[in-house]
């Protein structure tokens, strides 16, 4: 009877880490993003909301590995060189490959493991990513800008 | 007995849900900074203009324009909505539960360019870094 109760609670602890953590198994907790904004020599960095630098500046053109959003939370984008007027923009933050699996597993189990797992995937923003195409073909407008 | 307590209980969560988001908009560094928003979609927030900082009320399914000026520095602007406010930060220990923003404004660079509403224009050029 002991064993049998040993065994459970092994398979529930082999459940628990295998499913701990999909998505920042199969996506990682960084992307990679291609910026390119014109004129060349301009460069976007990624605000936290707090004001803080994510990440950046980022020179463009160029492809950079940047963190996932952590928790979904949306970057305050700006893109700038000077002499001209700088481009502010929030990226769309959508679901990674990582955190559709992710999803899927926690509608199908429906388990604590599950659970976990998109818990974790969450914090480390393993979930999500930010939408690459927003970062391409950006255009800064030359001085004076219009409001 | 149970449907009427499983009606209240989802039109509860509704307009917890559907309510108006409190936003602090503010500006770091920047001494006296003017914010203006205009209506893409939805209901306006209200107040549609102020000083920063300033808190807003962002309604529900809403979408804005957001203009931030300040003299000196590169005006931002930029769409937000109702979901962005909904998942900003929360100010901890804020009994109205209010969220805030942050934009970091940018210092025009050192190339004069006069600007209407900056009456001297004599001020030092600042350095272009952020």
């Amino acid at each position: 009877m002991k064993t049998l109760r040993s065994q459970r609670l092994a398979l529930l602890g082999c459940l628990l880490v295998a499913n701990t953590g999909c998505a920042t198994l199969i996506s990682g907790t960084h992307q990679n993003l291609n910026v390119d904004v014109r004129p060349p020599g301009s460069d976007v960095t990624l605000y936290r909301w707090n004001g803080d630098i994510a990440e950046g500046p980022i020179p463009s053109p160029s492809t950079t590995r940047i963190h996932r959003p952590k928790g979904g939370f949306p970057y305050l984008a700006v893109a700038s060189k000077p002499g001209t007027c700088p481009r502010y923009w929030i990226p769309t933050v959508g679901t990674s490959p990582g955190g559709w699996v992710s999803t899927v597993a926690l509608m199908a189990t429906l388990g604590l493991a599950a659970i976990c797992g998109a818990l974790v995937d969450s914090i480390d923003g393993a979930m999500f990513q930010l939408d690459s195409s927003e970062f391409t073909n950006v255009m800064l407008q030359e001085e004076p800008c219009g409001s | 007995m149970r449907q009427l307590s499983a009606l209240a209980l989802g039109l509860v969560g509704a307009t917890v849900a559907c309510r108006a988001v409190k936003l602090r908009v503010e500006a770091p560094t920047v001494e006296s900074a003017t914010l203006r928003t205009q209506v893409v979609k939805g209901d306006p927030p209200s107040p549609s203009q102020c000083s920063l900082p300033c808190d807003l009320k962002i309604r529900h399914g809403s979408k804005q324009q957001v203009l931030i000026e300040a003299p000196g520095y590169y005006p931002a602007q930029f769409t937000f909505t109702y979901d962005n406010a909904r998942v900003a930060p929360e100010i901890e220990d804020d009994d109205e539960d209010r969220r805030f923003l942050r934009v970091p404004l940018l210092r025009r660079s050192a190339t004069p360019q006069p600007s209407p509403d900056e009456s001297s224009g004599a001020t030092e050029p600042p350095p272009s870094d952020r």
